[in-house]
């Protein structure tokens, strides 16, 4: 779901922050990274953007079974926030590698 | 030949209908200028065919004497073939072919033929859609990846990332749990979210462990029977007392790697299909263990006849998915049975129709 307060026609400001939460999988176990989207490589930024610049709220309904989901949370600069609901056909691998397991 | 003879023959004698006419027949009165040129040649396409069948069939006496086995199989239900692929570590599907499995391609290889005679013997079932679908599985799935998953075609297994999880595929129930989305696939489709996700998720691992337990002859009663996952675990997992990823006869407990609620009060619906599982999972752990055994010769076919029999909605809640075990309890086994499986849901808080 994308903010409210903002138009989809408008240019975005840049990308301050992301955050990626990972779910699914066989296992079942939640992952997650935060991180400053300037400590991101130039590919994973150009992924992200991507990403996100695309307007739906959700992006692939995942075929099969065991396949990971991922949720980003990706703040602006003018503070303005977006979320989107990603399968993991569609999740690029260079913001996949981002998400690792952490023992309970 | 008189003209009530030729007519006779010229009316009766076409390419398709005239099979029992000797050929010695054929032959002579295809040159016999007294009947009609039309005749004539219709005689002389059937002494052809004729002979081209009678060759045919000869064909194929010589060759099932030779090769019955062939012959056999071409009019006897499919036998289910499987290919093996890697990915070495990209994530193309299904990778590069390997037509002569060996060392971990072959340990899959073994084990998913494990799964489809443990089917075919326990449940007589051929293969995942009852008419021997081949079984395709793609190994060293991505860098690292620690996942194994069914793309609605076939399986695929990562390596894990070598601390907290290994190869996906050394778990027999692992491979059993995959194979058996196949299986939900074609029957009830159970829609993967919500309740009826965390039922098609619970079913594949009721079935994975099921297997595990039949090919190790483990009773009801061998703790290690219910475990999930417990060959995947790696060393930094198993150094912090994790044991399996997750237990079907205790979800919450401590040596789970992704512990579950265990009562139905204490599920979020909007959770992930894998951590909604472990109530109908605990379900029949509940009710296999009340009955005793192995879990494979009865508990196992309740759950299986309500998956199978067409009465189970893709959108199924757990509680009309429990109502259906009931019914199947009571067909197999009659009220004894039932009463044990009514009081596995009952354990978890499921809603089940009156005694």
């Amino acid at each position: 779901m994308t903010d409210p307060t903002h138009s989809p026609t408008a240019p975005r400001s840049p990308l301050l922050r992301v955050r990626i939460e990972r779910r699914g999988g066989f296992a079942g176990m939640r992952a997650s990274a935060q991180c400053e989207c300037a400590a991101l490589t130039p590919g994973q930024r150009a992924s992200l953007e991507a990403l996100v610049s695309r307007s739906p709220a959700s992006a692939g309904t995942g075929a099969g079974a065991d396949r990971f989901g991922f949720r980003i949370e990706a703040v602006h600069e003018d503070g303005s926030s977006q979320v989107i609901e990603v399968s993991e056909e569609s999740m690029p691998e260079e913001l996949q590698a981002l998400v690792k397991p952490t023992l309970p | 030949m008189n003209r009530d003879a030729r007519e006779a023959i010229g009316a009766r004698l076409c390419p398709l209908c005239c099979f029992i006419v000797p050929p010695v027949v054929l032959r002579k009165y295809s040159s016999d200028p007294s009947i009609p040129p039309a005749t004539r040649r219709a005689m002389q396409q059937t002494q052809l065919e004729t002979e081209r069948l009678r060759g045919l069939r000869e064909a194929h006496r010589i060759a099932t004497m030779r090769d019955p086995q062939r012959f056999a199989a071409a009019l006897a239900p499919h036998v289910p073939q499987q290919h093996l692929y890697d990915c070495k570590h990209r994530r193309n599907l299904p990778g590069t072919p390997v037509p002569h499995p060996g060392g971990t391609f072959k340990t899959v290889f073994d084990t998913t033929a494990k799964v489809v005679e443990f089917y075919g013997s326990v449940l007589g079932r051929n293969s995942l859609d009852n008419k021997g679908f081949d079984l395709t599985s793609s190994l060293h799935y991505g860098v690292e990846y620690d996942n194994a998953f069914w793309d609605g075609q076939q399986m695929v297994y990562g390596d894990g990332d070598g601390q907290i999880f290994g190869e996906m595929y050394l778990s027999p129930d692992v491979i059993g749990h995959e194979l058996t989305h196949g299986v939900t696939q074609n029957e009830s489709g159970l829609r993967y979210e919500r309740e009826s996700g965390a039922l098609n998720e619970s079913i594949s691992d009721v079935f994975g462990a099921v297997f595990n337990q039949w090919l190790n002859k483990w009773p009801v009663t061998e703790p290690r029977g219910w475990l999930v996952g417990a060959g995947i675990i790696a060393p930094a997992a198993k150094a912090k007392g994790m044991t399996c990823l997750r237990d079907m006869t205790q979800p919450s407990a401590k040596h789970c790697l992704s512990p579950q609620p265990e009562h139905y009060a204490d599920l979020d619906p909007s959770a992930d299909v894998h951590e909604n599982s472990g109530v109908p999972n605990k379900a029949f752990a509940t009710f296999a263990r009340a009955v005793g055994g192995h879990s494979w010769e009865l508990a196992a076919k309740v759950w299986y006849d309500t998956c199978t029999n067409r009465r189970l909605r893709s959108d199924a809640t757990m509680s009309e998915f429990a109502a259906l075990t009931i019914e199947s309890a009571t067909r197999l086994g009659k009220a004894a049975l039932a009463s044990k499986c009514r009081s596995g849901w009952q354990e978890v808080g499921v809603a089940v129709p009156d005694d």
